[in-house]
């Protein structure tokens, strides 16, 4: 079991919307995934979180998500939405993640929002995230299967985000 | 000659001469004789004459004597004479004087009666003269006297006009006061703003509205000061308006300006007011004499459209999420993640799905709007490549193409250059276009695409299908927001009506045109031809770019 887990990725996920999250978390789980998500302050802390630590853990804020991350030995990716709960929002997330420096700044983040104004994308962009998706553009398995190459071919997946249509053009 | 017959002629000579002397003595002697006849002759007649010498003198004698006393006679009566003679002589003096006085006399009266005849000729033209004028006069008295009674007539009538025009003119200026007053009251309590400026462009009228817009010290103002005065700008980029830009220039110029929008910011007013202004010139005799301008307020109006347009992307946003929850829990259940589903459970969920979808496509679209209309649709051009752009989009249709039977032809010319564009942007335009022509064109039917220079500045985009076509009644309003042509809406639900209007104003913003040539027929005919499709001539569309492409545009608010 834990060296079955210990393959896994782990992909902390950060989305206010209840139903969405839970979808997110379902689906990240049935495509192999260490899923951390949290709902709210209380659950994040409470007793519970340990009998959960390696289910579901719902973060609805940036502190949340940021005491997590400290508290965690490992994150492959994450997941982030653009609204959250608290007065900050993930663009903020990003900025302080990035600015923490270490061993966290190379962990890959997907946003997958709908708050999708071109300047909002482009902040994020310039912000060093790896992708930008809108949310209900996209299918769940899309998104996943796009986190998953990226894990896998981590190089080959920024020359793609860099130059993305030389990528797709180029024959496998 | 010999001395004979010399001596002979000479001896011939003397004989003839002795014979012609004896001649002449014979005429001497006869003569001789003759005289002495003669002298016998003259003394008979001498002794006559002394006879009758004696007789005459005795005669006279006796004559003279008689003469003597006659001679007497004569000279006493002479004597008397001669005193009569004298007397005579005197009274002839005399009488000589007299004559020479009545000459002259004479002379003057004959000077004095020329003259007078002069005088009487002259004062008988004149007369003449005088009589023919004084005949004139009296015609001319006799007209005068007629026009004079006809002017007394008239004058008559005239006073009696004018009594009457006074009176009216009276009323009338009443009614034209009322009527100003009136007009005033109009225009004074109109909603919109209104100033009339002269010909010098000095506002000589502005009701309450036009004062509150411009600031309080409306009343004066000459153009050359309106910039500095009434702070006139351009309502996108805020600019101060040129002098000669300004509406009111423009009207008493002689130029019409129709829902102008403008920003005015007076300096001595707080905030300043997003205005429409309709000027007109005021002709008199087809010279400008001043402008009139209407101001309508914006300021509400662009805060409610704002609103509105805010309203919608925010909406649009919100719904966005339930949309994606149905779309991902849809997904989850019909990859089987919950447990396998069967036949009429995944016919139902994918109805489900793809109606979910449709609602997606239609938020995305109605943001895409809200964002074009308030000017937050940023445009990033950078070199793009066109046909390569075309191909993807292509790619994407494929699929519909092929289970549609269509025959699909794509050409581009050799010469295409990249474009300066926002590539999302011209994706979206190449994108609706070519899924229109998928979308109403029936099975089997034919679609070409084509990307060529238009000319060296423009390129063009020419997607053309054997579809419905757009009813002839009805192409004036295909790129209106959310209008659906008849004859589509009747095949197919599915369709946003809003596709044409974006791409539209996409093309618009990038300094580019678009239209198409349409063989549809009136709504409903056409569908029902077109089911059999025999008169499915269809549609072509055209879109131009400039080269040089869209301008950089950063996005405004939020």
């Amino acid at each position: 079991m834990i060296n079955k887990s210990s393959k896994k990725k782990t992909v902390l996920v950060l989305e206010d919307e209840r139903p969405l999250l839970e979808a997110i978390n379902a689906k990240l789980e049935k495509s192999g995934f260490r899923v951390i998500t949290a709902r709210s302050v209380e659950q994040a802390f409470n007793a519970k979180l340990g009998k959960k630590s390696l289910g579901v853990i719902t973060i609805r804020s940036i502190e949340q998500a940021l005491m997590y991350l400290e508290s965690l030995e490992k994150v492959d990716a994450i997941w982030l939405d653009h609204h959250l709960f608290g007065k900050e929002d993930g663009l903020d997330f990003v900025k302080k993640f990035k600015a923490n420096g270490g061993r966290w700044n190379r962990v890959p983040v997907f946003v997958v929002s709908n708050a999708a104004s071109p300047e909002t994308i482009k902040s994020y962009i310039t912000s060093g995230v790896s992708k930008y998706y809108v949310k209900s553009d996209h299918r769940l398995d899309e998104i996943i299967k796009d986190i998953k190459s990226f894990l896998d071919h981590p190089k080959e997946q920024s020359a793609r985000s860099a130059n993305p249509k030389k990528a797709k053009n180029t024959p496998h | 000659m010999n001395k004979k017959a010399i001596i002979s002629t000479v001896n011939n000579t003397i004989l003839n001469l002795k014979v012609s002397a004896k001649k002449k003595e014979g005429v001497r002697r006869k003569l001789v004789i003759t005289a002495k006849r003669q002298e016998s002759v003259w003394r008979k007649l001498a002794a006559t004459a002394k006879e009758k010498e004696n007789a005459r003198r005795k005669k006279l004698v006796v004559t003279a004597e008689k003469l003597a006393v006659t001679a007497a006679k004569l000279v006493a009566t002479a004597k008397e004479k001669e005193l009569v003679r004298r007397r005579l002589a005197v009274t002839a003096e005399k009488l000589a004087a007299t004559a020479k006085e009545k000459e002259l006399v004479r002379r003057r009266l004959a000077i004095t009666a020329e003259k007078l005849v002069v005088t009487a000729a002259t004062l008988a033209v004149t007369a003449d003269e005088l009589s023919a004028t004084a005949a004139k006069l009296a015609v001319i008295a006799k007209e005068k006297e007629i026009v004079r009674r006809k002017l007394a007539v008239t004058a008559a009538k005239l006073k009696e006009s004018y009594e009457k025009l006074e009176k009216k003119v009276l009323e009338r200026t009443k009614d034209l006061e009322m009527a100003r007053v009136k007009e005033e009251a109009i225009l004074l309590s109109i909603g919109d703003g209104v100033a009339v400026v002269d010909e010098t462009g000095k506002l000589v009228f502005f009701n309450k509205i036009a004062s509150d817009i411009l600031g309080t010290d409306a009343n004066q103002g000459l153009p050359d000061t309106w910039q500095k005065r009434y702070g006139v700008f351009d309502p996108i980029s805020l600019k101060p308006l040129a002098t000669d830009q300004i509406p009111f220039t423009l009207a008493f110029k002689g130029q019409s300006v129709s829902k102008m929008p403008l920003f005015i910011r007076n300096p001595q007013v707080p905030n300043g007011k997003f205005i429409s202004v309709t000027a007109t010139p005021i002709f008199l005799g087809g010279k400008s004499i001043g402008g009139v301008a209407i101001f309508r307020d914006m300021t509400e109006e662009k805060e409610v459209d704002k609103a509105k347009t805010e309203f919608v992307s925010l909406a649009s946003h919100q719904l966005r999420t339930p949309l994606s929850t149905v779309n991902w829990y849809a997904e989850m259940l019909l990859a089987g993640d919950v447990g396998a589903l069967n036949e009429k459970q995944k016919k139902y969920l994918d109805e489900v799905y793809r109606s979910n979808q449709r609602m997606v496509e239609l938020v995305n679209a109605l943001l895409d709007v809200s964002s074009l209309e308030l000017g937050t649709f940023a445009i990033e051009p950078k070199p793009t490549d066109i046909i390569k752009l075309t191909q993807s989009v292509i790619d994407e249709q494929k699929p519909q193409i092929t289970v549609k039977r269509m025959k699909f032809s794509f050409s581009s010319g050799k010469n295409i250059t990249l474009i300066q564009a926002d590539p999302k942007l011209l994706r979206m335009v190449v994108q609706n276009i070519l899924s229109n022509a998928v979308k109403y064109t029936p099975e089997g039917g034919e679609i070409k695409l084509s990307i060529s220079l238009a000319d060296k500045k423009n390129i063009l985009l020419e997607v053309s299908d054997t579809g419905y076509g757009i009813p002839k009644n009805q192409q004036d309003k295909i790129f209106t927001k959310l209008f659906r042509a008849d004859n589509v809406r009747d095949k197919d639900t599915d369709g946003t009506g809003l596709g044409l209007y974006i791409v539209k104003s996409i093309v618009e913003k990038s300094g580019g045109k678009i239209w198409f040539h349409s063989s549809g027929e009136v709504a409903g005919v056409r569908a029902s031809r077109g089911a059999d499709g025999k008169e499915n001539k269809g549609t072509t569309f055209y879109v131009t770019l400039p080269l040089v492409g869209m301008k950089k545009s950063v996005t405004g608010v939020k």
